[in-house]
């Protein structure tokens, strides 16, 4: 969508930010990005709850950024009514692209069990639900991934969309950065639990650059495209066991339907 | 929600629903209800999921569950990282070296600087000047907005630096450090801090020319931790009520008590089934005599602007603290650059046998406190979070319910002026609905 073609000087295009459940983090990168005061010039915020009073819900928007999972049938019903206002959706953060950390037992327990564990018999009015991914109830037109999403890549979003170009996803992981960033790999080196081979680059391999193993916070490589053949197999040779990589690739990446059969490339064989 | 002043009066309308109050950190709205004048029920509603962090943890390594408890919250991530890693190595009987603590302390600073400059200027400074927000009230003022970005910069440079980034620290591990910064690193930020110090003082000075609402003037009960060094600081061992009692940090399950209401995720909690509140007034109040330089001397100067009975006064107590940490984080950078061991080495946690460990620390909105239980292979096999917000909720309800009746006293009626008047005391109190959704008993 040529926003600029269309609207010449003469209309700015309408952005809305919303929030599902998570931590905030996303929408709070976005506030601070260094740009933003030349942002709010080019475009007009309809809705942005978190720092303006001026927001509203249900009004139409080219550009529909939204961070967080869907955990409560509110959460749901804000989600179809923002989908059916906006022209372009675009899920922001890891809760919104693989369902959060809050999806870290999917799976392994059900609404009903988190519930007790956290509220024991306490009734409270509001229905909640199992943390979800927005794409499980609405189209999404792009993801964002990133906990939080990187700065340079929301940059890169927003001009796209005002230049009428599309932001390109990214469909490589993190060892490839890891490797322009000069660093020695620390899986193969240290034996430690780095989720670099599986997880969508785009962080510059910030944690590894730290000595830190990635942790996986960009989400799955989409595609297939991760790293089997060179990296991810060493998962087992370094002594990591199915469980211990299942529950470490679960932290981001408990909707994939592909991480069984990933760990089965890793370990062999099926469960 | 609040719109525009200068509308039209309308008759009042019962009740007023509030359903999401903007510039807060999450998802809540207010609820009032009323008999003709008298004031039936004040709620505030937190519609912020639930999302079931000590529940999803059960059963997970501890390396990894610390580095998702931090997911709680945006704003707060380094309180919860640090409090969450000191109660892991609690539970595990690790002991942090002395340079580690240092660094944590400079980085949980970092945090209260970035986190007070934006509550402050983006969030509750457009109440008081007139704007809906701080893009608006940027462009009529930008020296103001200028002097919040600079701090809220400076805040989340030293959670880069020291942290990796300023949103959910991967660089803060269980036993120290990935990556030391360099002596270099740290006298920039020190360097930087020095020259800072008037945007410091920003928030403050446009602070002064409002006074508190008498409307919600009540004495209450206020906590707040000790600070380990008898100075000014968020982190320590016991925590001091404003009644004269005290108790050790560890025994917090003890006398901090939860429950579940019907209207929020987030449970409630009581200090001796009293309400309470627990924010930068409350820390002021108890232990601002620990203050030095100029944060002192301003301090003084607006006392009556820091009343603990009035909860408006939570953002000039803020504002001062503002002024004080970055002082505090220019002198401790400094003195950590001239005695870094940058050669020192993270410890690796060995875990082989079972422990629970305690930690609470005050976050930039008040007192968080984290229980971890591990087993001898160091699986998390319960978890207790209880967070500020959750901690100060029924004291800001019974705030809103002060305000609602003095104003029904008061024959207002314009749903519009009672709303936004409702707001403004929410968001004095700087709340952080996403971290209060998170609660959960041990087993």
């Amino acid at each position: 969508m040529a926003i600029i073609e269309e609207c010449g000087d003469i209309c700015r295009p309408k952005i809305g930010v919303y929030a599902l459940t998570s931590c905030y983090g996303c929408q709070l990168k976005l506030a601070t990005v260094q740009k933003i005061m030349e942002i709010v010039q080019a475009v007009e915020i309809e809705s942005f709850y978190m720092i303006s009073s001026a927001s509203r819900m249900g009004s139409d928007v080219d550009v529909a950024f939204v961070e967080g999972s869907v955990s409560t049938e509110k959460d749901l019903e804000e989600l179809k009514e923002i989908r059916e206002h906006s022209r372009i959706l675009v899920a922001l953060g890891a809760c919104a692209v693989n369902g959060g950390v809050q999806s870290w037992a999917e799976g392994d327990k059900d609404y009903k069990k988190l519930y007790a564990e956290v509220y024991g018999e306490g009734k409270i009015t509001m229905q909640g639900r199992q943390a979800t991914p927005v794409s499980d109830h609405v189209k999404v037109d792009y993801f964002l991934p990133g906990c939080p999403p990187e700065e340079d890549e929301l940059m890169y979003f927003i001009s796209a969309f005002l230049f009428g170009t599309f932001p390109e996803p990214k469909d490589y992981p993190v060892c490839a950065e890891c490797r322009l960033a000069g660093n020695s790999c620390i899986l193969i080196e240290k034996g430690e639990p780095c989720l670099g081979p599986v997880t969508t680059a785009g962080c510059k391999a910030r944690c590894l650059s730290h000595n830190v193993p990635c942790i996986g916070c960009r989400g799955p490589v989409p595609h297939g495209t991760a790293w089997f053949d060179s990296l991810a197999k060493l998962f087992k040779e370094k002594g990591f066991d199915r469980d211990y990589i299942r529950d470490r690739m679960k932290i981001f990446g408990a909707h994939d339907e592909n991480l069984e059969p990933m760990l089965d490339k890793i370990f062999g064989g099926s469960k | 929600m609040a719109k525009a002043k200068g509308s039209k009066k309308k008759s009042v309308k019962h009740p007023i629903s509030i359903d999401h109050v903007a510039r807060i950190e999450g998802k809540a709205g207010i609820e009032v209800s009323y008999t003709g004048k008298k004031v039936d029920v004040v709620q505030f509603n937190i519609f912020e999921g639930p999302r079931f962090f000590e529940s999803i943890t059960l059963g997970k390594p501890i390396n990894e569950a610390v580095a998702v408890y931090p997911r709680i919250c945006s704003f707060c991530a380094a309180a919860h990282k640090v409090t969450g890693v000191q109660a892991a190595e609690n539970a595990i009987a690790l002991r942090p070296t002395e340079q580690t603590k240092k660094l944590r302390e400079i980085l949980y600073i970092g945090d209260f600087i970035e986190s007070h400059a934006l509550h402050l200027f983006l969030l509750a400074l457009p109440d008081f000047l007139g704007y809906h927000d701080a893009f608006t009230l940027g462009e009529e003022h930008p020296d103001i907005l200028r002097a919040g970005m600079a701090l809220k910069d400076i805040g989340a440079d030293i959670q880069t630096i020291l942290g990796s980034r300023y949103i959910h620290q991967e660089n803060v591990l269980i036993g120290g450090f990935g990556k030391l910064p360099t002596k270099k690193q740290l006298e920039t930020i020190a360097d930087r801090l020095k020259g800072i110090r008037n945007d410091a003082e920003e928030a403050l000075e446009n602070l002064v020319s409002y006074r508190n609402w008498p409307e919600v003037d009540a004495e209450r009960i206020h906590l707040a931790l000790k600070p380990y060094d008898d100075t000014y600081s968020m982190l320590g061992g016991t925590v001091q009520s404003t009644e004269g009692t005290s108790f050790r940090a560890d025994a917090y399950k003890m006398r901090i008590s939860e429950s579940v209401v019907p209207h929020s995720f987030a449970k409630h909690s009581h200090f001796n089934n009293e309400p309470f509140m627990t924010s930068a007034l409350s820390r002021f109040a108890l232990f601002g005599d620990g203050l030095d330089g100029r944060a002192k001397e301003l301090a003084e100067m607006y006392s009556a602007h820091l009343d603990p009975s009035n909860p408006m006064s939570n953002n000039f107590a803020q504002a001062v603290e503002l002024i004080y940490f970055v002082n505090r984080a220019e002198r401790m950078s400094r003195e950590l650059a001239s005695d870094l061991k940058p050669y020192e080495r993270r410890i690796k946690p060995k875990i082989e046998k079972a422990g629970i460990g305690v930690s609470m620390s005050e976050a930039p909105r008040g007192l968080l406190a984290y229980t971890l239980k591990v087993d001898k292979n160091g699986k998390i096999t319960a978890a207790d979070i209880i967070t500020p917000t959750a901690m100060f909720l029924p004291m800001l309800e019974a705030d809103l319910r002060r305000l609602a009746e003095a104003l029904a006293e008061q024959g207002v009626k314009d749903p519009e002026t009672i709303g936004s008047k409702l707001e403004t005391v929410v968001r004095a109190y700087d709340p952080c609905v996403s971290c209060s959704v998170h609660i959960a008993d041990i087993q």
